[in-house]
């Protein structure tokens, strides 16, 4: 019986259907508006003239020779590192306490520590306002034990603003390393503690290997969302702190310096896409070397 | 239907290619009305694929299933008529065990008095009475089984098609759905092809056994003809334990096993590399200087049943399985004997398909 | 109280969990004062605030975000379900780099969201309107739906479509009786997860929130910027209620870790 004609694998136009409409969506409401941003970032801005389209490299100039950009960036930076170092220090040890809980208070505390996600951020943020406040639970038990005459100030301060980011944050990252021991084999840590390691080095040497993913992609979500967090600083920090966000917000709202704005908010957006490369990069080679043979 | 002549189900040079992968060559097999056929080969043989495009899910490269005649190439899946039992039951987890075998009528827009008397003669026959209202999740892995295997049965379709279908069960269990399996299939006598990876459930179940492997058919035969005649080194190895023993022709027109010399049997290849196939049980240990092949004990091994020696020969190592009639058996390095009926063994070609297996 | 940590892990899991809850209840307690401000220690209760939130125009602004968050939440979905599809059942070219671009609002901080989605409303004269504020919430809400989507249909049993389709079932009926109550769980976790997400939205909200459109985040944080009194407190306190009342629900459901790593269920 001669054959059928071979059937040469089509492709089909219904993918690529089905993913028309989000598609446009992002075509539309991303790609289309960042591109404009962009562009934006290029053009200058006077206060009688307002946006003039003539290209010019000015905005970049501008932030990069002033003082003021500089020390707002740096504290952008700053505040997202010391976030991050934190979080990994508080919530990587907190993830393993929970993951060797018994069943019933696992779940219970895992409510309690991931609930706040679902919690908005200005209520959160809130809270640490009303404990750092000059009339805040903090200064108030203070001084009523007279350890301090002058309330501390914590409002306004970087300490405030990374000590509650960090509180903001640092739920994603016990949510990352948490997800991560769950893929763990357990079976490992007693075959490092049967082959005669210590408790200590049989997590240091078994468990934190295998948990690295979780902790490392952790870092990068608590990272950048704390480069680019605008309510937390915007309410502990207010004018006085700026960071990239809030002056980025101000630029526009405020200023209606929009080139100067769009440049801001340009430069934060290539440098935490610039990070999370290098950091992506340097963790999938560091990954493959030691997975593969 | 008008009752077409020859076989029910013809599949003639089917053929599937993924890019270079030829994951089924070119398969010929003919099954008649009412007969139980099994695809058996190890995983990766090709033998789900085949099943899926005799279903319809996977597009043949070339090629051509004929079911009653008609080509059902170009038939869509939804209107071949074909029963499915898969290995995962495939039960819609969200239907009570009345709803899931009732889709298939209310696909065919049955009435639906006619449905519920149908669904209950279907739940009858797999012995689920009284389980209507529950639902998947609520059963047992072998009671899931049998509603996939009522919900397959109730539309009455031309073709039953097993996909693995035991394989999730327990020993135990499924040794006791496949006898029901078997009587299932001769009361509604309907044509039937299983495929699976185990080869007892192959040889009991089925008419005739298709063994395949690497996408070819190996052999098409009756489940004691596959292991008695097998047609190739993998058939020998693939169904129960055989020994592979290299051959060669000598000059004189014999056959050398070793230092033995075997006669040539008619029907024994004319050139390529050969081997004697011989069954573990067929041969018999016989005091040292008699029988064909002389040994040496390397190992003898009890599991209750039977004793199981492991024979060192000039012809390389040799399995031999009796059955413990209570005396005890030859020690390890005892000289011995091998002796077997010439009508229990046959010389194969050995080619880079039929790489012996232990 | 657990089976395998030592007491000086107890200890720090204490002081992690005050870390986390202690700013909440604080802003709960403080919300029951019946005084004209904030203060502490409290020595009444008064639900004189709470009351108080009925007559603010943070009720509209409740509204408003319960609104948005519906409208874009279902959108998101009826756009993300069709592109998981074609993600998790076929093979095409460009299908790993679209998977990746539908994920991407996931790395582009919501700030910059914001500023670009204000920069092009104004370029195309838009002004500000419900359909650009909640064409924005889709976007940024896309990669939670979508991920829910691809995890409810990843996790789906091909052969239970198989076998529908050999009762004779055709692709219309497989999905409505079969497929889409299978994964209707999965992406009702989507749903939420993105609800959520655009009812506290606040970042990209801001740039975009007219008088007309503000939301509960955009107002509280207006008014937070004037300053911190009681209501605030009692609004915030009945929203830490609110979310407290969806984590049960999602616990319930989905369990919270679960949903929250994208896995469904």
């Amino acid at each position: 019986m001669a054959e059928r004609a071979l059937a040469v694998p089509r492709v089909s136009a219904l993918p690529y259907l089905l993913s028309a409409p989000g598609l446009i969506l992002y075509a539309v409401c991303l790609v289309a508006p960042l591109a404009m941003t962009a562009l934006l970032s290029f053009y200058t801005f006077t206060m009688a003239t307002g946006i003039s389209t003539s290209m010019s490299l000015a905005n970049y100039a501008e932030i990069l020779a002033d003082d003021y950009f500089h020390t707002i960036f740096a504290r952008t930076f700053g505040m997202a590192l010391a976030v991050t170092l934190i979080s990994v220090l508080i919530g990587t040890p907190e993830a393993w306490i929970l993951h060797r809980m018994n069943r019933r208070w696992r779940a219970a505390f895992l409510l309690v520590i991931l609930g706040p996600l679902l919690i908005p951020v200005v209520v959160r943020t809130l809270g640490w306002a009303l404990f750092l406040g000059r009339n805040g639970i903090v200064n108030r038990t203070l001084t009523e034990l007279g350890l301090v005459t002058t309330p501390i100030e914590f409002m306004y301060t970087f300490t405030g603003m990374v000590v509650a980011l960090t509180h903001v944050l640092c739920p994603f990252l016990v949510l990352a390393v948490w997800a991560n021991l769950q893929r763990m084999d357990p079976a490992t840590e007693a075959a490092a503690l049967s082959l005669g390691a210590s408790r200590t080095r049989a997590v240091l040497r078994v468990v934190l290997p295998q948990i690295m993913p979780g902790v490392l992609s952790g870092c990068l979500i608590v990272f950048t969302l704390a480069a680019s967090a605008f309510a937390t600083p915007a309410i502990i920090g207010g004018r006085r702190l700026k960071v990239a966000a809030t002056a980025t917000y101000d630029e526009f709202l405020n200023s209606q310096n929009w080139p100067l704005g769009a440049a801001i908010a340009v430069l934060l957006l290539v440098s935490i896409l610039t990070i999370v490369l290098v950091w992506n990069r340097a963790v999938e080679r560091r990954f493959a070397a030691s997975f593969q043979g | 239907m008008t009752e077409a002549e020859g076989p029910f189900l013809r599949v003639a040079g089917l053929t599937k290619r993924y890019g270079e992968v030829i994951a089924v060559d070119d398969l010929a097999l003919e099954v008649s009305r009412g007969e139980f056929v099994s695809l058996l080969g190890p995983s990766g043989c090709g033998k789900t694929t085949t099943l899926q495009m005799i279903a319809g899910f996977v597009e043949p490269t070339g090629g051509h299933v004929l079911i009653g005649g008609r080509d059902m190439v170009r038939v869509p899946p939804n209107k071949r008529n074909i029963g499915i039992v898969f290995q995962s039951y495939a039960l819609f987890p969200h239907m009570t065990v009345a709803e899931n075998v009732a889709f298939g009528l209310e696909m065919r827009k049955v009435p639906s008095a006619e449905r519920a008397s149908r669904v209950r003669a279907a739940l009858e026959m797999v012995r689920l009475q009284g389980l209507e209202a529950r639902l998947p999740r609520q059963l047992s892995g072998g009671q899931q089984q049998r509603v996939a295997i009522a919900r397959a049965l109730v539309v009455q379709p031309d073709l039953l098609l097993l996909d693995e279908p035991l394989s999730n069960l327990d020993a135990k269990l499924r040794e006791e759905l496949r006898v029901e399996l078997r009587d299932i299939q001769r009361r509604v006598s309907i044509t039937t092809i299983l495929v699976t990876h185990d080869q007892s459930e192959a040889l009991l179940l089925s008419d005739r056994v298709a063994v395949m492997n690497h996408g070819r058919l190996e052999q098409v035969a009756t489940p004691l003809d596959c292991y008695e005649k097998p047609a190739s080194a993998f058939v020998a190895t693939f169904l129960g334990r055989c020994n592979l023993l290299p051959v060669a022709r000598n000059g004189a027109g014999g056959l050398q096993l070793g230092p033995a010399t075997l006669p040539v049997a008619p029907d024994t290849p004319a050139s390529g590399a050969l081997a004697l196939a011989l069954r573990p049980e067929r041969i018999s240990l016989v005091a040292e200087g008699a029988g064909i092949l002389p040994g040496t004990v390397r190992a003898a091994l009890f599991n209750g049943e039977q004793w199981l020696f492991r024979i060192e020969t000039e012809a390389g190592e040799v399995q031999v399985t009796r059955a413990n009639d209570g005396a005890p058996a030859a020690a390890q390095g005892t000289r011995v004997g091998l002796a077997w009926d010439a009508a229990s063994a046959r010389v194969l070609p050995v080619g880079e398909n039929g790489a012996a297996r232990g | 109280m657990t089976t395998r940590n030592g007491w000086l892990a107890i200890l720090f899991h204490t002081l992690f969990v005050g870390f986390i809850v202690a700013p909440l209840l604080m802003v709960v307690w403080v919300a029951f004062t019946p005084e004209g401000y904030l203060a502490l220690p409290l020595t009444r209760f008064s639900l004189r605030w709470f009351i108080a939130i009925l007559d603010s125009d943070f009720i509209p602004a409740f509204w408003n975000s319960l609104l948005l968050g519906v409208m874009s939440a279902t959108l998101s979905l009826a756009l993300s379900v069709p592109a998981a599809v074609a993600v998790v059942r076929h093979r095409f070219p460009g299908r790993d780099a679209i998977a990746a671009f539908f994920l991407a609002p996931l790395m582009v901080p919501h700030l910059i969201i914001g500023v670009s989605m204000l920069r092009f409303v104004s370029v195309m004269g838009f002004g500000g309107s419900w359909i650009t504020l909640t064409a924005s919430h889709v976007l940024i809400i896309f990669p939670f739906a979508f991920r829910l989507a691809l995890a409810a249909l990843v996790g789906f049993e091909r052969p239970v479509e198989w076998a529908a389709i050999s009762l004779g079932a055709d692709t219309r009926t497989v999905w409505r009786r079969v497929t889409l109550p299978i994964i209707m769980p999965g992406l009702a976790g989507g749903w939420i997860l993105a609800f959520l997400q655009s009812f506290d939205e606040l970042t990209m909200t801001i740039f975009m929130a007219t008088p007309g459109t503000t939301t509960l985040p955009v107002r509280m944080y207006q008014y937070l910027s004037d300053n911190i009194d009681p209501l605030i407190a009692s609004v915030s306190a009945a929203l830490i209620i609110f979310s407290v009342a969806v984590m049960a629900l999602i616990e319930r459901l989905w369990g919270l870790d679960r949903l929250l790593s994208g896995k469904g269920r």
